[in-house]
């Protein structure tokens, strides 16, 4: 084999591994669809799934437009750099210089972007974050089903996703981003960075958004209503978890030249140790929200992504044992956070806020606790307390609640945040898309107890 | 600090340090790591008694709960009880002049199994007794759910 040959060998190892492991992490929206077609009432299965494909739609176009300019643009801002655009000065050397280098290869007009044999990797690194970006605003998609407008949502999703989240990345997750380069931050599997964003995005959305009709009754008190499909959420939790095996190993980083894998922040780790961490955080988190839940299986299933989000930021530091711990304490105190919530007067239909708000602060805070000392280069500080505190404030405050709260309620103001009363109480298959999820079967509406007739078969070839 | 290392040349070059490779935290104080597999054994443990406790169509906790606490907490300070066993097992190779002291305590470390086994059986006759009130219990009045059920099923007859 020639030196070029093996050359290029590396290259396509990196290139190959990137773009399997983003296919894979497709599954995690097959796994949302399911899991929140089955959580919501058979009037709205279609409108739920509809609203997770338009997902990949909105937040895969808008991260080409401007995500991913926006996660390479971002990391020096405000305190070791602006923001590198195209009018950052060409000659600029130094950290700048390297920053404008992988900025100039994000724009859309990129040619990097683009069938281009000089550039292998640019375009595989997209698509790992574009599948990042759209998980991120999946996990809004399902905290507020029954009742959002699809537009209210479109415009959310791509703030989420597109923006918010991505700045979040480009300052935490990022070998040039300030958390690290500043106070030492480490959250190898985006504990805060992604599920601390999410989480508490939706929160301040929830709160605008107000509760289902029907989910409290008269006094306050919280009402259950109960998934249509348990099972169908079932599958789709297990198939998130399939997807989170993909989307973990996506954050190893092994490009050609390296010695070793790598964190991106640049210290060693292994792909083993996270294929036996995540094992062992879903097995722990399932037990742990089995436990303290006794046995509801909505919780439970949801104790597996407890359990993973709990351990994802030191994922690549902690002992097997330590795993198990921190993955038992985070799902084993996830349902009582869920409960919380609810008694506070916010539906939020999936626990999100829970698993994904709750769990994300456990899981960055953790590593403050957990693993502390741990260098990650010449003059950056070591992790600790301090360093994870402050990352995970700006995450979920700074970047998820106020932003949340924020668009939610202009949306709310303009009247474009919430379907009418007749349109919920009717289910949004009927009144969005003219056509129910199961129209062989008579639906119970809540407020008649009658059965509703099944909608008219379509005529073959006959369109409205 | 939890972590082994303390300059980013040892974190870089950890498979020629002291810890052979290994780059976890408590990588150079093993008997953290062990009391934490300890108490994740115990949490094991907890679950498979909990999966005999815990239904639905029991809506007050029993005495049989109760007794499955007692019993789950005995198990949990037994396995933490053998932490200090494996302490003394990892500090012998630093004492090697006492010889004899050390074979006293391996006979005493291979004794606390037994002694796990003794603070177990400690939990058993609650367990035992809660069992047989529950069977006295569930023939003489059935849980509100079950009455539930029963007359539910009744009515499609």
């Amino acid at each position: 084999m020639t030196p070029e040959s093996q050359e290029f060998l590396a290259t396509f190892v990196s290139e190959s591994y990137y773009y399997w492991a983003s296919v894979f992490m497709l599954l995690i929206h097959v796994g949302f669809l399911a899991y929140e077609g089955g959580a919501s009432r058979a009037k709205n299965v279609l409108a739920t799934m509809i609203k997770n494909l338009l997902t990949l739609s909105i937040v895969g176009l808008t991260f080409f437009f401007f995500g991913w300019w926006v996660y390479n643009a971002f990391p020096l801002f405000p305190f070791t750099g602006g923001v590198v655009g195209p009018w950052t000065d060409a000659s600029s050397e130094g950290v700048v210089g390297e920053v404008l280098g992988l900025v100039e290869a994000s724009y859309p007009w990129s040619p990097a972007l683009g069938p281009n044999v000089s550039d292998n990797l640019t375009g595989v690194f997209w698509f790992a974050f574009a599948l990042f970006a759209m998980t991120t605003a999946s996990i809004l998609s399902g905290a507020v089903i029954e009742r959002i407008k699809v537009g209210a949502y479109a415009v959310l999703a791509v703030v989420l996703g597109s923006f918010t989240w991505v700045v979040a990345a480009a300052w935490g997750w990022n070998p040039y981003g300030w958390f690290l380069t500043q106070f030492g931050y480490h959250d190898f599997g985006c504990s805060a960075v992604l599920h601390g964003v999410a989480g508490f995005f939706a929160l301040g959305v929830l709160i605008n958004l107000g509760p289902r009709i029907g989910k409290f009754d008269t006094a306050g008190r919280p009402r259950a209503i109960l998934p249509h499909n348990l099972p169908l959420t079932m599958v789709g939790l297990m198939l998130i978890f399939v997807g989170f095996y993909a989307f973990l190993a996506a954050c190893v980083i092994f490009v050609p030249g390296q010695t070793l894998e790598t964190t991106i922040y640049g210290t060693p780790m292994t792909l083993a140790s996270i294929g036996v961490s995540t094992t062992l955080a879903l097995c722990a988190g399932i037990v742990g929200a089995y436990i303290s839940s006794k046995a509801d299986p909505f919780y439970t299933i949801s104790g597996g992504l407890a359990g993973i989000i709990s351990v994802g930021a030191g994922l690549d530091l902690y002992s097997p044992a330590m795993v198990i711990l921190i993955a038992f304490i985070g799902a084993y105190t996830m349902p009582f956070v869920g409960n919380a919530v609810e008694k506070a007067g916010i539906d939020d239909a999936v626990g999100a806020f829970a698993v994904h708000g709750y769990c994300g602060v456990i899981g960055a805070m953790t590593v403050g606790v957990m693993a502390t000392g741990y260098p990650q280069g010449e003059g950056i500080p070591l992790t600790g307390f301090l360093g994870q505190l402050i990352g995970t404030l700006v995450c979920t405050i700074l970047l998820g609640f106020i932003p949340g709260y924020g668009v939610s309620f202009v949306l709310k103001k303009l009247n474009m945040l919430r379907v009418s009363p007749e349109e919920e109480i009717g289910g949004l298959d009927l009144s969005e898309y003219g056509m129910m999820g199961y129209p062989e079967y008579p639906l119970m509406p809540e407020a008649s107890q009658k059965p509703v007739p099944p909608a008219p078969a379509p005529q073959v070839g006959v369109r409205a | 600090m939890s972590s082994p290392f303390s300059t980013i040349e040892e974190f870089n070059n950890a498979i020629d340090g002291p810890t052979e490779g290994a780059i976890y935290t408590f990588a150079d104080k093993p008997m953290l790591n062990n009391i934490a597999l300890l108490v994740a054994v115990g949490i094991f443990v907890w679950f498979i008694i909990k999966t005999y406790a815990t239904h639905a169509a029991r809506a007050e906790p029993s005495s049989l709960d109760n007794s499955l606490n007692r019993l789950s907490s005995v198990i949990v300070i037994g396995l933490l009880s053998l932490v200090a066993a494996d302490y003394r097992q990892a500090s012998r190779p630093e004492q090697p002049a006492q010889r004899q002291q050390t074979g006293v305590l391996q006979s005493s470390r291979r004794a606390a199994p037994l002694g796990l086994l003794g603070m177990i059986s400690m939990g058993l006759p609650p367990f035992r007794h809660a069992k047989i009130r529950h069977a006295k219990n569930r023939k003489g009045r059935q849980p509100a759910i079950t009455r539930k059920l029963s007359r539910r099923s009744s009515r499609y007859r």
